[in-house]
């Protein structure tokens, strides 16, 4: 502003306006040798902190040279010398995890690099954006961090992803993006000699695109045909979503830089004038765009004209390849309809705008669905108000007629206030959040300070009291303090809070919102929580199917396929279940990279799923990988280390490397025990696990205290009167039944399997204790109680895939019915074990000993020692490597097997083999043992050709 | 500062700074990989600006005053540019190669300081004393005399002197 006289005058420091200026007495001092200047001073400067900044301007003025010591402002430019970063960083040089490989372009604010890293051997090519500004404060990175995210959590097919971000040693915050091979939109759509049509219809995955980031509050800021690509196979990708943003220096900066990052042509009036921008900003660039796009010609920027007005035969020959001939066929066709959409989406002000880039796109598909368009010229009504409102002085205005303006007014402000509401709602929940923390934050002592439970219910009944929250906002924190209730274990709160937000948001809020899917997660959560995977089914797919349609990914999409997976599981889709798991964690990947420590319960639920589908092979290092990731990102100590831990022991122990399961359980639970927290569920399966472990190890001393820890964890953190801690008192019965006490045994099976009542959710759980009910009736000699147990055992363990223990079962089925000749066995018995034998015979499992024994007694029954006795012959060592020598099983396997082998006529070798079993069972101490006694028994006999071959 | 803005509110105007900023930025960055070469001082590198934007139909300017208000305005936003970059650059040296000798890096860096210490004293003189710190952007960033600041300011020669020297002191001593 040129031709401004004298600026704001002199302020004192204490806000009275001097008589004079400092410039005032610095020019009347100037002419004054120096004797008189003390004397000016001393005369109208009183104020000693003013005379001394006169006194420093009169020195300074006295020093000779320029105002820089280097020179002139073109040698001081020399001097510091331009360092830009593409000079400082050559090929080779590293970003973060990129190696970055040559300079693709650079701007002002920012020097976009081809850049690659290796991920698991995969050389992935990225476009590495450094940030021209440094963040050195941790505001400024935590600012930086956090709108980050939010691009991270933007995922659409049409944008460009935002793959990581980080902040250099040296201050400089980078991000890595999709790397697209395309061409400008204009350029694709001349070289590919598209239509009209064909245009509008591309211009439309354009703005669902740009709808998207919207919805996620993120604005693109500079959208012209350079960033708006179509790849060689016509999909359209949206490049630097958002990353003006992230461009944009904070407010204190901005004076100094004048300018922000836009494109003239295509930016909206309020960027110009450095007004706040929002998607009605990306409305007007995409209404610029669009008339590009349809006309061949960028319109300038001062013209308002319509598009087919500007229609010249050269421009449209370059854009569509027809001849000049087509110039008012396409006139045609664009006046009208098309015309006013691009009028509408670019109006100055920007309430006329579109509200949204799908309200642009639904007018566009009206049109080309022949139905009338919302856009139209602006109305005689609304430039006799434009015209009021700017020449207010020189009109009449009758009182109704201002009231009127006024209306139109108040509406034109609340339309383009819904813009920026989406940030504003954003704000005030993360503040109404935040508030809650505040008495955490601010050093309360640790005594006072609430406990989680008491901050919820503080939270949910200060929302109760929040009338101003929008519904969105409700919704969005129903759901919130419902999930964390369940983190708290509090899962009846956690569904109810879940079905309020629910119902809230069927009421106020369209079924597609974002808080509406988010409300419904919740509930399916809870609802699976419960363990009801029916109700919590129907939600969980529902909202999948939303968000999919919605393009909603990243967090929301997380969070949503976790439960579900465990709903395909509870319905026995294990494949399914482990596809949503491998989804999941390739989408925590794509969100956070692949070093983010929210990664690992990706892995962990991967294994998990892997172990139930009994693919041990996979789970064993997939679990090893969950327990490497989580040890390096939260330390040897730490929950998540030690349910990657214990679930390794698991997969370890269902794989049959018991010896490994042991030392592995071990570790596991002592972390579990050090802890010392409440009881977790997973934990409670842990010590379970271990209890039944060890008790089939036949080490009772492990036994006692896995199964003392499983009985204790169950009862106190979930109740004694619960299945879960039928579970823990079933698993001690399997290590009384090794020791051979098989009234204890009983005694436990039978109070675990009052605890599991008639409960059908509880099927398999029955089964697996009437199979041991059974076990223990076959060692007592009563197959026909075996007999009647056993064929509803099966059917419930076969609720559940697991192949073991029906094997087992059917095996003891075969034999009771063996032994039982009036009620013989089902026809396709013998054919179902031998189809299971064959799909386990590759794992190592020490309870196919348990079968094979189960199998050649059977086999003695029907005469066929050679069978047996080759069976065992072939069992007994692979069983060997976890199972003790001591092992009952391993010495009973042996007996039947001296039995076998004089049945065939090899008395040396039965002779062999029961001395051998002798002994260790002398040694044990295990004469009494009842599953010894039956072979014994017949080895105190002649057997066929045989003498007695035990005393 | 925003209110001694040499750019109208319009957009037209603020596109044109970007352009003259590019513009003087590349020339800039040509005369540093020529060290040999006789270098031009701040009058003659605007100067030059001068020439070549005006055969660039598309930028015209309303009269040669706006032109030297964005030409000062441009070269204040590089110098400023370049002194951040070389301190970030130095902070965070560890994959900077280095390609000044000591004594220049030594040179550059104070110069480097100085001219955000110019930066900030500039704008505290425009808070107090808008007209004199026009001038000193007339003189110092577009190298123009204090007669042709006159001139385009519109204002007497004698004016434009004492501006000068207020502004000079209140710099100076400013930057201690």
């Amino acid at each position: 502003m040129f031709g401004v006289n004298r600026g704001k005058a002199y302020r004192g420091e204490f806000g009275v306006e001097p008589a004079t200026t400092i410039r005032d007495v610095f020019e009347a001092a100037l002419g004054l040798p120096a004797a008189e200047r003390a004397r000016l001073l001393d005369e109208r400067c009183p104020d000693p902190l003013r005379r001394a900044e006169i006194e420093r301007l009169l020195a300074a003025d006295a020093t000779e040279g320029e105002l820089l010591s280097t020179g002139d402002a073109a040698c001081a430019a020399r001097a510091i010398g331009d360092t830009s970063v593409a000079q400082a960083l050559p090929a080779g040089s590293r970003i973060g995890p990129f190696e970055l490989v040559e300079v693709l372009g650079e701007g002002g604010s920012s020097t976009v690099f081809r850049a690659f890293r290796q991920v698991d051997g995969v050389r992935q090519e990225v476009a590495i954006k450094l940030l021209a500004r440094g963040l050195y404060t941790a505001d400024a990175q935590r600012q930086f961090r956090r709108e980050r995210e939010a691009l991270a959590r933007l995922r659409h097919p049409g944008i460009a992803r935002l793959i990581e971000g980080g902040i250099t040693e040296a201050g400089l915050a980078y991000i890595a993006l999709e790397l697209v091979d395309g061409l400008p939109i204009t350029r694709y759509a001349s070289q590919h000699r598209l239509d009209l049509r064909q245009r509008l219809v591309l211009f439309l995955m354009v703005c669902r695109a740009v709808e998207t980031a919207h919805r996620a509050l993120i604005v693109h800021r500079d959208l012209k045909p350079s960033n708006v690509l179509v790849t060689a196979d016509g999909h359209v990708k949206l490049l630097d979503f958002g990353i003006a943003m992230l461009l944009d220096e904070d407010a204190a900066e901005q004076i100094h830089t004048q300018h922000r990052a836009l494109t003239p042509a295509y930016a909206a009036p309020e960027q110009f004038a450095q007004e706040p921008v929002n998607a009605a900003t990306d409305v007007y660039a995409l209404g610029v765009l669009l008339d590009e796009l349809i006309t061949g010609q960028r319109r300038a920027s001062a013209d308002a004209g319509t598009p087919s007005s500007r229609l010249s035969p050269d421009t449209v020959t370059t854009a569509y390849g027809t001849v000049p001939a087509g110039v008012s066929t396409l006139r045609h066709k664009l006046r009208g309809d098309l015309d006013n959409i691009v009028l509408k989406a670019t109006a100055s002000e920007a309430e006329r705008r579109y509200a949204s880039a799908g309200a642009l796109a639904e007018d566009i598909e009206r049109h080309l669905d022949r139905q009338p368009v919302l856009a139209h010229p602006p109305s005689r009504w609304y430039r006799t108000s434009k015209f009021v409102a700017r020449h207010r002085g020189g009109v009449v205005l009758t009182a109704l007629f201002m009231a009127a303006v006024l209306t139109s007014l108040s509406i034109a402000l609340w339309q383009a206030q819904v813009a920026r509401q989406q940030a504003a709602r954003a704000n005030m929940v993360r503040d109404f959040v935040e508030s809650l923390f505040a008495p955490v934050r601010y050093g309360t002592a640790p005594s006072e300070q609430p406990s989680l439970d008491e901050l919820l219910a503080h939270g949910v009944a200060k929302l109760d009291n929040a009338p101003s929250m929008d519904d969105g906002s409700q919704v969005d924190l129903l759901a919130m303090f419902s999930r964390l209730y369940e983190d708290l274990g509090d899962v009846a709160q956690a569904r109810q809070l879940a079905n309020r937000a629910v119902a809230l948001s069927e009421r106020t809020l369209a079924p597609s919102a974002i808080e509406s899917i988010r409300a419904l997660t919740a509930r399916g959560y809870a609802a699976v929580r419960m363990e009801d995977y029916a109700d919590g089914g129907t939600d969980l797919r529902l909202a999948h199917q939303r968000m999919l349609a919605q393009g909603i990914r990243g967090e929301a999409l997380i969070d949503l396929l976790g439960p579900l997976g465990a709903v395909e599981n509870s319905e026995g889709h294990g494949e399914a279940a482990l596809d949503l798991a491998r989804e999941a964690l390739a989408e925590r990947i794509d969100s956070w990279g692949p070093d983010d420590p929210r990664v690992g319960i990706g892995y962990n639920d991967v294994a998990s799923a892997l172990e139930g589908l009994e693919r041990y092979d996979e789970a064993i290092p997939m679990w090893r990988k969950t327990w490497q990731f989580e040890l390096a990102h939260f330390g040897p100590s730490s929950s998540q280390t030690t349910l990657a831990l214990a679930g390794l022991a698991s997969s370890s122990f269902r794989a049959g490397h018991w010896t490994q399961a042991h030392a592995l359980f071990g570790q596991a639970l002592a972390m579990y025990a050090r802890n010392g927290n409440a009881p977790q569920l997973t934990q409670v399966y842990a010590a379970q696990k271990a209890c039944v472990l060890e008790g089939l190890r036949a080490d009772h001393a492990s036994a006692q205290a896995r199964c003392g820890q499983a009985q204790a964890w169950s009862a106190a953190g979930f109740g004694a009167d619960t299945a879960l801690h039928g579970d823990s008192l079933e698993a001690t019965a399997f290590g009384e039944v090794e020791a051979g006490d098989l009234v204890a045994a009983r005694k436990l099976f039978d109070a675990a399997r009052k605890l599991y009542g008639s409960d059908p959710a509880n099927r398999m759980r029955i089964g697996r204790v009437d199979s041991e009910l059974a076990g223990i009736a076959l060692l007592e000699g009563q197959p026909a109680v075996a007999r009647e147990l056993l064929p509803e055992a099966i059917a419930g363990l076969r609720t559940r895939k697991y192949r073991m223990p029906p094997l087992i079962a059917e095996a003891r089925l075969l034999l009771a019915c063996t032994r039982t000749p009036a009620t013989p066995c089902p026809p396709d018995l013998q054919a179902t074990v031998e189809h299971d034998l064959a799909a386990v015979a590759s794992r190592n499992d020490p309870q196919l000993l348990w079968v094979h024994t189960l199998l050649a007694q059977v086999e003695l029954a029907h005469d066929q020692a050679g069978a047996a006795r080759a069976r065992l012959t072939a069992a007994i060592p692979r069983a060997a490597g976890d199972l003790p020598p001591a092992h009952p099983r391993r010495l009973a396997a042996q007996l039947w097997l001296a039995v076998a082998a004089a049945r065939s006529g090899d008395c040396a070798d039965a002779e062999a083999q029961a001395r051998a079993a002798s002994a260790t069972i002398q040694l044990g101490g295990l004469a009494a043992h009842p599953e010894l006694a039956s072979a014994s028994t017949l080895l105190r006999h002649p057997l066929a050709s045989c003498g007695p071959l035990l005393n | 500062m925003s209110d001694s803005r040499p750019l109208a509110s319009d957009g037209s105007t603020d596109a044109l700074f970007v352009v003259v900023y590019a513009r003087l930025k590349a020339m800039a960055a040509r005369q540093l990989s020529n060290r040999r070469q006789a270098t031009l001082d701040t009058t003659e590198l605007v100067h030059e600006l001068y020439l070549r934007m005006g055969q660039r139909e598309a930028l015209h300017f309303d009269h040669p005053a706006q032109f030297f208000a964005y030409a000062a305005r441009a070269m204040r936003h590089l110098l400023i540019n370049r002194a951040r970059d070389r301190l970030r650059l130095c902070a965070g040296g560890q994959w900077l190669r280095v390609t000044l000798d000591d004594q220049d890096l030594k040179l550059a860096l104070d110069t480097a300081e100085q001219t955000l210490a110019l930066d900030a004293a500039l704008d505290a003189l425009e808070q107090s004393d808008a007209r004199a710190a026009q001038v000193v952007e007339l003189r110092y960033f577009a190298g123009l005399s204090l007669e042709q600041v006159a001139d385009t300011l519109g204002v007497a020669r004698r004016t434009i002197d004492r501006d000068w020297r207020f502004a000079r002191a209140f710099i100076k001593a400013r930057m201690g």
